[in-house]
């Protein structure tokens, strides 16, 4: 047998190439996949006393406070982790949906670090018509001991009837650079929300 | 039309040795069945040496209990992420004064498997992919995800080192030369790996530093000591097509099987006395594997050498 000036493993090698592409894309492919699956996971919150059930970020930390139905925090977060609030506040049927949501911010106001309303606008969720306001405020950390530069923090109300007497309140918290990136968490809370 | 060596492409003669087919020249053909005794001893005394390395260290941060921060501190932690390279150097440099490689492609294999690295495969997995928010989810999740994101992309880019830069050319003349560059590859890799993960975390403590270096290393080199086999051995034999990407999954497999089990090997139930994370099974785990994956890799090639020199199961070339 006389060899070639080529070598001849020249043909063998490059369809092996071509397999060891595919067999890296198809497995990456799977892999982005397995992630988006992962990161569309949500956990059901249902609350008895309201009739309210929603959905949340599956792995998101819940924490406690009696102002809000609901607060759950998103434990891989930077120095101020993105944050989902539920609130149920009355409301008169013949009020305005956005004076919920001036108490809100007159709360914020007195709460936050230079907090500042931003806008105020219309938006459709679940078929109705909501009044969203997106605000702004500086986090400096619950930890005075830890040494931590201050964050902006970008935040939306979303005010949406339940029933005659009552508002429900969802909120989206997040840092300024993140903001727009987490208004899809913020959209899938509100679709979820469901009465008992 | 003249026959040539297949390796070195130099005119040789109508009765030239020939293995699968494939003509080669004498030097060559004397060099492919090289069992390289030296080599595979140097990679053992590596795995004990780092070993040994890491009870120093712990012996040291022990006794002396330093109080670094800061600047130091991370220096320290370089310092320390740089060592297992320099060790394989050493080493390699030493069992290579009695057989010589081409210093200058081994050490441009071990760059380039840093640069892509650095390049690639921590931009894809922790950008791109962002493992560190999905990946823990469940154990199930670990295992896949390990494999099919962190293994897949690692172990390709350390094949491709090797695949591409050397492999092609005939400083790549003996099966062996698969495992030397896929470990040079894989070293350079996890060299980058530990330095990244220093300057990320600022320093490190140094003692479950040093471990999770060394485990790095260890790991990294392993795997891709197997693709280099596979690369060897497609290089001098007639394998099936499916032989290299088999090769390339099989590493991934196993890297992305080990991460998930030193995950769960390190992780330890809370409990008031402290716990949280032990890094010394990682370390023991990553010793076995290295230990485990040179043994068996010297013996097939041991195995493919006395084969190649008996003249048998060589299938010829189509």
């Amino acid at each position: 047998m006389v060899s070639t000036l080529r070598p001849v493993t020249g043909d063998r090698d490059r369809y092996a190439d071509w397999l060891v592409l595919g067999l890296v894309l198809i497995g990456l492919a799977l892999g982005w996949f397995l992630r988006a699956s992962v990161l569309s996971r949500t956990t059901e919150f249902r609350d008895p006393n309201t009739g309210i059930s929603v959905r949340y970020p599956a792995g998101w930390r819940r924490s406690s406070d009696t102002t809000l139905l609901l607060r759950v925090r998103d434990p891989m977060g930077g120095t101020f982790p993105t944050t989902l609030e539920l609130r149920v506040r009355p409301l008169a049927p013949e009020a305005d949906l956005r004076l919920a949501l001036e108490g809100l911010a007159l709360e914020r106001s007195r709460t936050a670090i230079a907090y500042k309303p931003l806008r105020t606008d219309l938006v459709e969720v679940q078929g109705q018509v909501a009044t969203r306001r997106t605000f702004t405020f500086v986090y400096t950390g619950d930890n005075p001991y830890v040494e931590q530069l201050p964050v902006v923090v970008v935040g939306a109300d979303v005010a949406l009837r339940l029933d005659g007497e009552r508002v429900v309140i969802a909120t989206l918290l997040a840092e300024a650079d993140r903001f727009d990136a987490e208004q899809g968490r913020l959209r899938a809370f509100l679709e979820s929300l469901r009465q008992l | 039309m003249e026959t040539i060596c297949c390796v070195c492409h130099r005119p040789v003669g109508p009765d030239a040795p020939r293995l699968g087919g494939r003509p080669y020249c004498p030097d060559h053909y004397a060099k492919v069945a090289r069992d390289r005794r030296s080599l595979w001893q140097a990679g053992f005394l590596q795995i004990a040496a780092l070993i040994a390395f890491v009870l120093l260290v712990a012996l040291l941060v022990d006794l002396v209990n330093p109080t670094l921060a800061g600047t130091p501190l991370l220096l320290a932690g370089l310092l320390l992420a740089l060592v297992p390279a320099l060790l394989w150097m050493a080493f390699f440099y030493l069992q290579d004064r009695l057989e010589p490689e081409p210093k200058s492609y081994v050490l441009g294999i071990f760059l380039l498997g840093g640069l892509l690295a650095q390049a690639v495969a921590i931009p894809v997995v922790q950008d791109l992919f962002q493992v560190q928010r999905w990946l823990g989810a469940d154990p199930l999740t670990t295992l896949l995800g390990s494999i099919l994101v962190i293994g897949l992309t690692q172990e390709f880019l350390k094949y491709a080192a090797v695949r591409y830069a050397v492999y092609p050319l005939p400083e790549f003349d003996e099966r062996v030369d698969g495992v030397i560059y896929g470990t040079a590859a894989g070293l350079g890799f996890a060299t980058v790996l530990n330095v990244h993960y220093v300057l990320s975390s600022g320093g490190v403590d140094l003692k479950a530093g040093v471990i999770r270096i060394v485990v790095t290393a260890l790991a990294q080199a392993s795997f891709s000591g197997i693709s280099g086999y596979f690369l060897g051995r497609a290089k001098f034999e007639v394998e099936p097509t499916w032989w290299l990407p088999g090769g390339v999954a099989l590493a991934a497999t196993l890297n992305g099987l080990f991460t998930y089990l030193r995950g769960e090997l390190t992780t330890t139930g809370l409990s008031l006395q402290g716990g949280g994370f032990n890094p010394w099974p990682g370390l023991i785990l990553a010793a076995i594997v290295a230990t485990a994956t040179f043994s068996l890799l010297f013996y097939l090639m041991r195995r493919a050498n006395r084969l190649t020199l008996a003249g048998a199961d060589i299938p010829q070339q189509q």
